[in-house]
């Protein structure tokens, strides 16, 4: 069985962006979008127009976003990785800011990876095309 | 003071009245016995005529009347003793008469000696002598010194009694005012009240006093909240200004992103329905995207200089050239190949890091301008002179001998017609396709160097080259 990336972008060019770069890696991941962070933990949790998941079915790795609306991304990190069912599930922050503070905290809740993402688009490209053959063919991810 | 003075011009008084009184006493003395002498001599001219030493010396003895003649005498005209009288208890005396002596007054040691001729029809009989004891001068002059003295006493005593009066009632008070003056003038605390003591004035200066100090107390206390007020005005207008920063850098990025991206799916993936003027438009959407980046990321660089602390110390200013023109070598885009020359440059009193922005914004200027040139040239150096401007445009700070650096290239140059709008943020005086760039070089140099405190000018010719001066102040 082949895990999803789970990709929670609220900006639509962005997460069209993301989407286009991830399947540059023919990959056969399925690639799922959420556009906030409820959305995300309902996919995480099963719930809502999730509950038809399974708990256990881990994505091989979730890009998330920092800034959304509702709830943001500090938030959805910290749902994440305290309950123990869900903190091994890798996680990559992808986001425009670089502000220490933010990156501090990522990484005080235990993050797996901060990345910011590049201005010019060439950059966001490649670093998108990076993260994904690395995240989903050469992370090793606890099962 | 005042005591010895009043006690000086006391004892003056004294002094004088009993002179007065001396000189007064012994007057009437002396016309009472001369009185007393005439009557005598009138009396004892039948005597002496008859040569009745008898009837003389009864006329001599009623002399007893008057206490304070001891002796008396009639003399005759040979100057022997006629008749005598002697005070009961007292010395018998001989007088000694001149002969030819009128009405006479004499005053020896205690004694007073009146002379009074005895005449009929202008022939000198004989003369009268008295002999007048001053004993109650003495008596007299005692009892108004013991008076006197009793006076200066009670003087004495008067006048530090009132000395004692005015000094608890207003010069104590208004040496207390004053030393709590000197107190709150050194200390600057005007917290602290003067006692209200005393009475009228004393007392209304005291509260008039402590009323100014409360003005003061409150005036201090309002001009403290206004400048606590003002502070966190400032804060906040701070803190508004670098999340607008931040807002700037993160919202705008994204839809910029966006634009890239797409364009550049438009240009990989639909080249084939697009004819030329379809993809020049797509070229220019490209281009201008990565301007629009450019320009956010300046603009931030700039305006964040406005915020951070400038931190100044010693700087060798030939070794942050250098790095300066490493980092420009390394990350600039084309390769240069100028001839630069770094003199050797005095130390500076600056923020590093800050300074070494704009040796690079100007090296990498001048490298740039002067990119087109068949052989060109950059020269960093130093002007030992404290102003060498050649125009006069003003100057931010004024000048007191500062450093003045320069660097100087052959390049293109610049009008110096436009030379207000030089330093202007995104203010170009060329072409993007002569010379790329967004133009926020030189505002950041221009900031820089104000914050430090310094000038920057810059002189040019057309096509012969620019060059640009600054001045850091020198560490006080």
């Amino acid at each position: 069985m082949v895990n999803d990336i789970l990709l929670v972008e609220d900006n639509p060019a962005d997460a069209k962006l993301t989407m286009i770069a991830l399947k540059q890696c023919n990959m056969a991941n399925k690639i799922v979008h959420v556009q906030d962070g409820v959305a995300a933990l309902e996919y995480l949790f099963c719930e809502g127009e999730f509950s038809s998941r399974s708990i256990n079915d881990h994505p091989v790795i979730v890009l998330l976003d920092l800034k959304m609306p509702k709830i943001n991304g500090i938030e959805v990190l910290e749902k994440i990785k305290s309950d123990e069912r869900t903190r091994k599930i890798p996680v990559t922050v992808f986001t425009s800011s670089q502000e220490d503070p933010d990156i501090q905290k990522c990484y005080d809740l235990g993050v797996n990876s901060y990345v910011v993402k590049p201005l010019v688009f060439e950059s966001f490209n490649k670093v998108v095309l990076e993260l994904g053959l690395y995240w989903v063919l050469l992370n090793q991810s606890a099962k | 003071m005042q005591v010895l003075v009043s006690m000086i011009v006391l004892g003056l008084c004294i002094a004088a009245f009993v002179y007065t009184d001396i000189k007064g006493f012994k007057e009437r003395k002396i016309y009472s016995v001369n009185a007393i002498a005439h009557v005598i001599s009138t009396n004892s001219v039948a005597a002496i005529q008859f040569l009745d030493n008898d009837a003389a010396k009864k006329n001599l003895s009623q002399l007893i009347v008057e206490d304070d003649i001891v002796n008396a005498s009639i003399l005759d005209k040979k100057g022997n003793t006629f008749a005598s009288y002697t005070k009961q208890q007292a010395d018998s005396f001989r007088f000694a008469p001149s002969l030819n002596g009128d009405r006479k007054v004499e005053l020896l040691g205690n004694y007073l000696y009146i002379y009074s001729p005895i005449e009929k029809d202008q022939e000198r009989l004989g003369t009268v002598c008295l002999r007048v004891q001053l004993s109650s001068l003495d008596k007299i002059v005692s009892e108004e010194l013991g008076i006197g003295s009793f006076l200066l006493i009670i003087g004495v005593g008067l006048s530090f009694l009132i000395s004692f009066f005015v000094q608890s009632y207003i010069t104590r008070p208004l040496l207390r005012l004053i030393k709590i003056m000197q107190t709150i003038k050194g200390s600057g605390d005007y917290k602290s009240r003067a006692m209200v003591e005393g009475h009228d004035e004393i007392n209304t200066l005291s509260m008039e006093f402590n009323d100014m100090l409360s003005q003061i107390e409150k005036r201090d206390n309002e001009m403290e909240s206004r400048v606590k007020e003002r502070t966190a005005e400032l804060e906040t207008a701070n803190n508004e200004l670098e999340s607008f920063s931040y807002s700037v850098s993160h919202d705008m990025r994204a839809p910029l992103r966006a634009v890239s991206g797409f364009s550049n799916i438009l240009t990989q993936g639909y080249s084939n329905v697009l004819d030329e003027e379809g993809k020049e438009s797509l070229r220019f959407i490209r281009n201008e995207s990565v301007r629009m980046g450019q320009l956010i990321d300046d603009l931030l660089a700039f305006s964040r200089l406005g915020k951070k602390d400038i931190q100044k110390s010693m700087v060798d200013m030939k070794a942050l050239a250098d790095e300066a023109l490493q980092e420009v070598l390394n990350t600039g885009p084309e390769k240069y190949s100028a001839e630069i020359k770094i003199d050797a440059l005095p130390a500076a009193y600056c923020d590093g890091n800050l300074v070494r922005q704009v040796f690079i914004n100007l090296i990498s200027n001048a490298l740039k301008y002067s990119s087109h040139k068949a052989h060109p040239m950059v020269h960093v150096g130093f002007t030992p002179s404290s102003d060498n401007r050649k125009n006069n445009y003003p100057l931010t700070h004024p000048v007191s001998k500062p450093a003045v650096y320069f660097v100087k290239d052959n390049g293109v140059g610049f009008d110096m017609k436009y030379y207000h709008k030089l330093f202007g943020v995104f203010q170009r005086l060329h072409s993007q396709e002569e010379f790329k760039g967004t133009g926020i070089g030189l505002a950041i140099v221009q900031r820089v160097i104000t914050r430090h405190g310094g000038n920057v000018w810059a002189e040019s010719a057309i096509k012969e080259g620019s060059t640009f001066y600054f001045s850091l102040p020198s560490a006080k």
